[in-house]
């Protein structure tokens, strides 16, 4: 039977693998090769913030602006809905009033007790005045 | 040079390339060794470095150090790993168990690889575990790093891991026993 390896022993541990010589040394170069053609790409904030930046003065004039044009506007649309049961009295207002003045136009039609004589002279006696002042 | 002092450095006007020289002449040995192991081919594991670091480069103005640098490139070679490994499987045909012997032949033919019959042994182990599970076995195994910073480059808890760890090991005590 096979003695039981010990994965744990020192020796196992160390790296088995060599690299080319000077290996390591030439990596840099190489890799300074490579991203001398490759600038670092600019961060995701630092490519957003001008953007932000120019929106969010868009934004503040766009708000300074509606803000002036609420401020100096009158406000007509700002008035609480009328009660129903106060506009129903409103009506009812209404009709009573519109109700008082027919009677007071029947009152006048029904005016009775002046002499359509006594109208007639009360007008010519006003034309004739008139006609005086014209003279004059 | 700390990493912090690094990044203030990459942040500053006209020393973005010095900054980032610093990066590679640190890390660029771990990562290939890390890449390297999944792979097996050197060539292979040049291409996926030099495509880490230039990753690296264009996301680094983004870099919120939310996590370490080293874990974040570590996490940048990984998924380049994961993503290479996965369209070589897809465009070769390969079921696991035959890509697993494509790697093994690779190993075979590698003019890189200097070790002996026992370590030969336990890389073909290695080679047979599904690949995540082989990332965690070679970070925590040859890497020696912390499960938490395993955790923090996989996005996986340290529980998972733990146990992926656990079932690795145990594959690949078994395989050496087969394959030496």
């Amino acid at each position: 039977m096979k003695e039981k390896i010990n994965i744990n022993q020192p020796k196992l541990k160390e790296n088995p693998f060599t690299v080319p010589d000077r290996y390591f040394d030439k990596l840099e170069d190489e890799i300074n090769g490579r991203i001398s053609h490759v600038a670092p790409k600019p961060g995701m904030w630092s490519v957003l913030k001008p953007q932000l930046a120019l929106a969010s003065t868009f934004g503040v004039i766009l708000l300074m602006g509606y803000g002036a044009v609420t401020l100096l506007t009158p406000d007509t649309k700002k008035t609480d809905p009328i009660p129903e049961n106060q506009i129903s009295e409103f009506n009812q207002a209404i009709n009573v009033e519109e109700g008082e003045i027919e009677e007071n136009a029947d009152s006048l039609t029904h005016t009775k007790g002046i002499d359509p004589d006594q109208i007639v002279e009360y007008l010519n006696a006003d034309a004739s005045l008139v006609y005086l002042a014209s003279l004059e | 040079m700390d990493d912090k002092d690094i990044l203030i450095l990459f942040r500053e006007e006209g020393k973005e390339n010095y900054a980032f020289n610093l990066i590679v002449r640190k890390y660029s040995e771990r990562l290939y060794w890390h890449i390297k192991k999944m792979v097996i081919s050197h060539d292979d594991a040049n291409d996926l470095l030099q495509n880490t670091f230039i990753k690296a480069w264009n996301a680094l103005p983004e870099f919120r150090e939310e996590s370490r640098l080293f874990t974040w490139l570590y996490r940048i070679a990984t998924n380049e790993v994961l993503t290479f490994l996965k369209k070589k499987q897809l465009r070769s045909f390969l079921s696991l168990t035959d890509y697993s012997r494509q790697l093994e032949n690779v190993l075979e033919s590698d003019i890189y690889f200097n070790g002996d019959k026992t370590q030969k042994a336990l890389q073909k182990a290695i080679l047979k575990l599904p690949e995540k599970q082989r990332i965690v076995f070679n970070m925590r195994y040859f890497d020696e790093l912390k499960y938490e910073e395993i955790s923090e480059i996989l996005g996986t808890s340290v529980g998972a891991l733990k146990a992926s760890y656990h079932h690795a090991a145990k594959k690949i005590e078994e395989s050496i026993q087969e394959l030496i």
